[in-house]
């Protein structure tokens, strides 16, 4: 019996001796080489600023237009909106050092988890489009809509990780919105702005920032501040995270991505607020 | 015959001690070939990773009524081909271990891989037949098997056996000893094994299996009165399962055993689900012999059951390479008329050379997902990627006892009590945050629909902001607690011709739930009262079930070998824990109109044992009512979980089959089996459904009559051969497997019964499709308008073809067998045996699978309806059999 129990604990020994775990600790992949995102291989050569591109292609001043780059030329820009709650989709606003600003749209979500604010890109322009949609300036790929008017667009992930490359780590602290101007002029469209010490029409305590009930059969609900224009408005789409979140009654600093809006140059632009998170939201008051 | 049953019954009657004196004497190839291809079903079975419910690796039945040349060989036989018995859920299979039944205390299905890898411990196994009766119980309605494992049952010395393989094993080594029973009463027995296949070794690409087994058994006798027996043992396993896909994915892949659970992690494959199971468990039996006609059995049993199973989960973009979004067919509608435009054409092929590009396309980037999760990390926010793991554990206690009586020669009493208590405790765990530091506990299917900071946005109000760190627990918590108890008894009388018998049980049970977290959505109050109202936190209210039943049988010997059979039962059934509750994630809510299933059954058989002929022939059918089904899936439409409940379900079970076997010559046998079976839902059933993101309970009517059990063949028929000679044996066996339904998805069918602006309307998939159709009557408001007495929906026959269930390819498979046994030294035996399965290497053989929850058509937000693109039914996903594949056995006996 001995003898038995004595084969039995040996090979017991054995096999949890070799028995070893096979889906252990995972270590973190190692990114030193370069981030499993955008394109690796491009390098710094001929980055203009956002104005020079302006000047560059001249065409795409108007309310709608869709130019391509067919220069080999780069931006080197900080992302300073994208869609962490969902109120900016499919695409990112971004600034360059001298705080010029562009919308840069793409057809994917979660862009916030691969260009949080503050991470630098370096983009290859060549081949992307650049124009207008109602005026405010954009990097995509052509689309017409039903009113026949040509823009650039969403492009393919897949292109826009051809043209990009993340350039270091994301540093939020490098992006600081500048106060909304008095008067905005078209230079300001896409920009990181605060507008001081407002409050909101019809803020209740009840009324929500966008609710369906609000929106009808749009996916977007507008606000307008107290004793302000009409043509500054909150631009709010019924899928942000903040959506039904009530909005608050007192005067409030909102900061987020100011995107222009005309279709004619016979009227007035639309100044529409897009609130990137509601952290961007700070009441100062009753 | 009547000799032949009577000895049987008195086998079974006389097992508990009996099986202490049996012996593995038979070195012969017959015995080993027996047990080899035992081991090659318990294989299948026990590793097979598709089943309805995770933590039940497969739901199957092994039946082995050895007294039936049908049920003693379809178990192995079929399967390859996943063959469910009679196409019954394993909840109806019973099996108890030296008399005590250990089936889950809460789904009532027993898992058989939690006795894998011990299989020379296994092997004593009696096994009864629907309409048989046994000592240990009256039998379900598909069969109960009593596994015997005293320590003098097992054979005495020691065995090796080694094993290699290309299954979702590579390699197996097990040994076994066993003292037989010596002078001084004392019986020892034991086995430990090991099986093993790493990511790069396994069939499977992106599994791997690491199985340690052990058990051990102590027999203590006391002349031949008394005996006390403890056995423990468990099985510490650990491995990754196989997703199912689409045709498109595997087309794609151009690999029919696509695996879209693994990927790659700094060039390193990684697996997305791993289930790791362990259930330590002790047995301790005592028999006593009252006297030379009556015996006494009685065993406790205790466990502690961890499995758990991990997910690739997330909040953001999904990260499964097999996400429709990413299919070629996403770009156009590839089974429509139009042609695609040019830009169409373009995405369709960009998609399909990126599918057929590399592997790494078509697994996860599990790069990508530390890359996001750092990213978001960087800003302050949670991970949107994460692995999490699911555990349901058990600690349970079962007791039973029973008294084997031989009142006189030809009659005979069997009773017995089965007392059982079992707490589950489910919960989910953080296994690997993926890169990131925060994660909270927060419902982000609610995020957006509440304010922010509302309450309904947390899972646990009673620890709102607590960072989720890995091990943590977070989303739900909850235990589950079932007692039983249950006494049955069988009187078997033998009467001129006829062997008959009577059993009849009658049961109790009590469950319910006791909440750790309070849910957000089901936050507890105080009512008018000051009472608290526990919604979700605490201990729910008591659901008490009184069930019961009976079966008879009897055996009519009609000379010359012929014999025919006849039995019926009806029984109650209280209904499982699983199925109780609407939500037990999120509340403590029991489904409405919770009553017993009534299950009737019937059997008609046609036996002929003459010198060369074995046949049986068994016309059965099976009625059950007002049976609770329960499920829970991800919903695309919603973005949020949805937990269906279906109750009044009532379903057919009818068929036939057949087992022949032919004696040709001594050594040389024809076996021919065939089943024909049906097993499919007899009516439209009522349902409710819930969203996690909203928590509104919500009814409808479920348009699955005739909805097939899936997962199984349901025709299948089998050609074999066997032939021995001089110590080799040969095998072969051609099976063709017909009738393979996918499980449906009820939430598909829904149609809304009520006013549409009620809250009971929200998604009625089903009524926007025969709007679109035309296919059934719908009112003004989109609904079907009529239901006829039954409650069925008025459907147009064109209507029923709309939701026709999905179906599985069948085909044709060839197995078969070699071996040998040799004598070293002229005296102990080494066994070498090679199985080849599947020969013809027929890889389109479907063994399962089911449909895609997701409607193609879906309305706007402007309330238009439009179809996607993507064509969610005709993309089910599927299970198909592995190509050529073999085990080698070798063992040695000293």
């Amino acid at each position: 019996m001995r003898n038995y129990m004595k084969y039995l604990f040996g090979l017991c020994l054995l096999c949890v001796l070799s028995a070893a775990c096979q889906d252990g600790d995972w270590a973190a992949p190692d990114f030193s080489e370069g981030v499993p995102y955008g394109n690796n291989s491009l390098t710094e050569t001929n980055v203009i600023t956002i104005a020079q591109l302006k000047a560059m292609y001249p065409k795409y001043n108007n309310t709608f237009s869709c130019v391509e780059i067919t220069d080999d030329v780069q931006l080197r820009v900080r992302v300073t909106g994208n869609d962490v709650q969902g109120n900016i989709y499919n695409s990112i606003a971004v600034q360059d050092e001298q705080g010029n600003a562009l919308i840069v749209c793409i057809a994917a979500s979660d862009l916030y988890a691969r260009m949080p604010v503050g991470q630098e890109l370096l983009i290859n322009l060549k081949g992307l489009y650049f124009g207008c949609y109602g005026a405010q300036p954009q990097l995509g790929t052509p689309y017409t809509n039903a009113a026949g008017n040509t823009f650039p667009s969403r492009m393919n992930h897949s292109i826009w990780r051809e043209h990009v490359k993340l350039v270091g780590k994301a540093d939020p602290s490098k992006v600081v919105p500048i106060d909304f101007p008095a008067n905005p002029t078209m230079e300001d469209a896409g920009k990181l702005m605060t507008i001081r010490n407002v409050s909101v029409q019809g803020a209740d305590g009840k009324v929500t920032w966008a609710s369906q009930a609000d929106a009808g059969t749009y996916t977007n609900v507008q606000k307008y501040f107290v004793d302000m224009s009409s043509d500054i408005m909150l631009y709010t789409s019924t899928y942000a995270d903040f959506a039904n979140t009530p909005i608050p009654t007192g005067k409030m600093n909102i900061t987020g991505i100011w995107k222009v809006y005309q279709t004619n140059t016979k009227y007035s632009p639309k100044w529409e607020l897009l609130i990137r998170d509601f952290k961007d939201i700070e009441v100062i008051g009753e | 015959m009547t000799k032949k049953l009577t000895f049987v019954t008195l086998f079974l009657g006389i097992a508990s001690l009996g099986y202490a004196q049996n012996k593995e004497t038979n070195d012969t190839g017959t015995t080993d070939d027996v047990s080899l291809r035992q081991d090659n079903a318990a294989f299948v079975f026990t590793e097979s990773q598709l089943g309805e419910n995770d933590d039940v690796t497969q739901n199957v039945i092994m039946v082995n009524s050895s007294n039936n040349v049908y049920t003693s060989n379809v178990g192995y036989l079929f399967s390859p081909a996943r063959y469910k018995y009679r196409a019954y859920n394993s909840r109806y299979n019973d099996i108890y271990f030296n008399g005590v039944q250990v089936n889950n205390a809460e789904n009532g299905q027993f898992n058989y891989s939690t006795i894998g890898g011990m299989n020379d411990a296994t092997r004593n196994i009696d096994a009864s037949g629907v309409f048989e009766s046994n000592a240990f119980s009256m039998a379900n309605i598909g069969g109960s098997s009593n596994y015997n494992f005293r320590a003098s049952s097992l054979p005495s010395g020691h065995k090796v056996t080694l094993s290699g393989a290309n299954r979702n094993y590579t390699m197996r080594a097990m040994y076994t000893f066993g003292s037989g029973v010596t002078k001084r009463g004392w019986a020892v027995a034991g086995t430990v094994g090991y099986r093993w296949a790493s990511l790069q070794t396994a069939a499977v690409e992106g599994t791997f299996y690491n199985s340690l087994s052990y058990f051990l058994s102590i027999q203590k006798m006391w002349g031949d009165r008394h005996s006390l027996n403890l056995a423990t043992w468990g099985n510490p396993t650990e491995r990754a399962q196989q997703g199912a896909s689409t045709d498109e994915a595997y087309w794609l892949a151009n690999d029919y055993q696509y695996n879209p659970y693994w990927g790659y992690q700094g060039g390193k494959k990684r697996a997305s689900r791993v289930v790791n199971n362990y259930e330590p468990t002790a047995l301790l039996t005592w028999d006593y012999k009252i006297n030379e006609r009556m015996k006494l059995t009685t065993s406790l049993i205790g466990k502690y059951a961890m499995y758990s199973s991990s997910k690739l989960n997330y909040s953001g973009t999904n990260p499964h390479p097999d996400y429709w979004k990413r299919f070629p067919s996403y770009n156009y509608n590839v089974w429509g008329d139009t042609p695609p435009t040019a830009d169409e054409m373009t995405a369709w092929q960009n998609a399909y050379n990126s599918w057929t590009g590399t592997t790494a396309y078509r697994q996860i980037d599990f790069d990508m997902l530390y890359f996001a999760n750092q990213q978001l990390n960087a800003t302050g926010h949670d991970a949107i990627y994460y692995i999490e793991r699911r555990h349901n554990d058990h600690l349970n206690f079962a007791l039973s006892s029973t008294l084997d009586w031989n009142v006189s020669k030809d009659s005979k009493f069997q009773s017995g009590i089965q007392l059982g208590t079992n707490k589950g405790m489910h919960y989910e765990t953080m296994d690997d945050l993926l890169g990131s530091e925060y994660f909270h506990n927060r419902n982000t299917y609610a995020e957006g629909s509440y304010a922010d900071g509302a309450d309904q946005i947390y899972y646990d109000l009673n620890n709102k902001d607590g960072l989720v760190r890995v091990g943590d627990r977070f989303r739900y918590d909850y235990n589950l607690m079932v007692q039983n108890a249950k006494l049955w008894a069988t009187w078997t009388k033998d009467k001129g011709i006829s062997h008959n018998f009577i059993s009849a049980k009658v049961g109790g049970s009590q469950m319910w739930r006791d909440g750790k977290m309070n849910n957000g959505i089901f936050a507890n109050y105080l009512d008018a009262n000051g009472q608290e109202v526990k919604l979700s936190y605490g201990k729910s209210g008591k659901a008490r079930f009184l069930d019961g039943g009976f079966k008879m049988g009897t055996n009519l010997n009609l000379g010359r070998g012929n014999a025919i059979s006849l039995g019926i039962g009806y029984e109650t059934r209280a209904p499982q824990a699983n199925v109780a509750f609407v939500s037990p994630e999120m509340n403590n809510n029991f489904v409405g109109n919770l009553v017993n299933e009534k299950i009737f059954s019937s059997e008609l058989g046609y036996a002929l044992n003459c010198k060369w002929l074995q046949m049986n022939l068994t016309a059965y059918y099976t009625h059950s009512y007002d049976g609770t089904e329960w499920q829970q899936f991800y919903n695309d439409n919603e973005n949020s979980f949805t937990y269906n409940s279906l109750f009044g379900v009532e379903k057919d079970y009818y068929g036939v089959e057949l087992g022949m076997k032919f004696k040709v010559t001594s050594n040389f046998n024809i076996n021919l089996l065939g089943s024909f079976a049906e097993a499919k839902y007899a009516k439209d059933t009522r349902a409710v459904y819930m969203l996690s993101n909203e928590g509104i309970e919500r009814s409808a009517l479920c348009l699955n009559k005739d909805m097939r059990e899936s997962g199984t063949p349901l025709a299948a028929i089998s050609l074999g051969l066997k032939y021995s000679i001089k110590g080799w044996y040969f095998n072969l066996n051609a099976n063709y497997y017909d009738r393979i339904y996918l499980s449906y998805s009820p939430n598909m069918r829904y149609s809304v019964m009520g006013d549409p602006n009620s809250n009971e309307y929200h998604s009625g998939v089903a009524d926007y499709v025969l709007k679109q159709t035309g296919a059934g009557e719908l009112n003004e408001n989109y609904q079907l308008g009529g239901y006829n007495a039954e409650g069925e929906a008025m459907l147009t026959s064109a209507g029923r073809d709309y939701f026709a269930q999905s179906k599985g390819k069948g085909g044709f498979m060839l197995d078969g067998s070699i071996g040998h046994t040799f004598r070293i030294r002229g005296r102990h035996p080494l066994n070498i045996n090679l199985m080849v399965t599947n020969i013809t290497n027929n890889r389109k053989l479907c063994t399962g699978g089911y449909e895609q929850s997701r409607s193609t058509n879906y309305t706007t937000v402007e309330g238009a309806e439009q179809n996607r693109t993507y064509n969610f039914q005709k993309n089910p996903k599927k299970f198909y059999a592995q190509g050529i594949n073999f085990m080698l056995n070798l063992n040695y006996k000293f």
